[in-house]
């Protein structure tokens, strides 16, 4: 079961991703102590990195997808071509 | 395909030329990827949906096949709104992820487009009869997310920003959708195509078998 496998740690993966994106996100559920006012303005994140991540997320997203499509249609057509070439051994026309 | 690929790189050149939000400043230009994406999950559930729907009815293999390539690109667009909206909430609300309405609405019709993938993978015979009743499901979830927000107090823009654009942000945001609209349809096709040549592929080996 070599599929069910690297599904596996591909879920695996996302698991751990989901598991770290969590703890981020209730890391910023509330204060859970005093903060003083002259010590507010550090959680500030550049909006150009993020807006950089965003963008990138986006392509990265569509280049491994059309990357996928390429792979699979590939191996599809090498099978393809196998199977033809055996039935044409055996005599038989592949439709 | 190319064509979606050459729109979707000029992209940022259009998305730089537009004005940055008044409070948000230069993330507010994540929208420009964020609303297109979000249009064509929810657009691409309803494909689903009604492939699904088609092929319960008449069973044909073409149906089928348009429905599992547009649940395919609901999870990929549907990543893409995912990730690029907490990156954007990061900003505009001080938080990655608020348990709202349509945050969460929108995570469970992607859950259930997932569960449409794992059900196709792993179902085993008969797997895409089931899978359609998932589709349907899904695409029946797709409605309530776009109305959440006019539906429940959320903290997410309403459905009524995007008419109140002025045309300076309007004419880049069209010209995104145009060119994810180009990418999905593209996308699709080839996906679709790779679909009937695995269809064709295990008919060849039963072929072989006999």
């Amino acid at each position: 079961m070599p599929g069910l496998g690297r599904s596996c740690c591909r879920m695996g993966l996302v698991a751990g991703l989901a598991a770290f994106a969590s703890r981020t996100v209730f890391a910023f559920q509330g204060a859970s102590e005093f903060v003083p006012a002259d010590q507010l303005g550090q959680n500030t994140v550049p909006g150009g990195v993020l807006l950089l991540v965003a963008y990138a997320v986006a392509w990265l997203a569509v280049v491994v997808y059309v990357w996928i499509l390429w792979r699979r249609a590939g191996r599809i057509e090498r099978e393809l071509g196998d199977i033809a070439a055996k039935l044409a051994a055996s005599g038989r026309r592949p439709d | 395909m190319a064509f979606a690929l050459v729109m979707l790189v000029g992209a940022p050149f259009v998305v730089a030329q537009a004005p940055a939000e008044a409070s948000m400043g230069l993330v507010s230009k994540i929208f420009y990827f964020h609303v297109p994406a979000a249009m064509l999950t929810l657009s691409s559930s309803f494909v689903c949906g009604l492939a699904s729907l088609a092929y319960l009815a008449r069973r044909r293999p073409g149906a089928d096949h348009v429905a599992l390539a547009a649940a395919e690109l609901v999870v990929v667009f549907g990543l893409v709104v995912l990730v690029t909206g907490p990156l954007w909430a990061r900003k505009a609300w001080g938080v990655w992820w608020v348990w709202e309405a349509r945050l969460v609405m929108t995570l469970v019709m992607w859950m259930i487009f997932v569960a449409y993938l794992m059900l196709r993978r792993f179902g085993g015979p008969g797997a895409e009869v089931l899978a359609a009743a998932v589709g349907l499901f899904g695409m029946a979830v797709s409605p309530f997310v776009y109305w959440s927000v006019n539906l429940w107090r959320t903290m997410h823009p309403t459905t009524s920003v995007l008419p109140s654009l002025p045309s300076s942000m309007a004419l880049p945001l069209w010209y995104c959708v145009a060119a994810f609209v180009c990418l999905y349809v593209g996308l699709l096709l080839t996906r679709v195509r790779v679909a009937r040549g695995q269809a064709a592929l295990e008919r060849a080996y039963l072929a072989l078998e006999d």
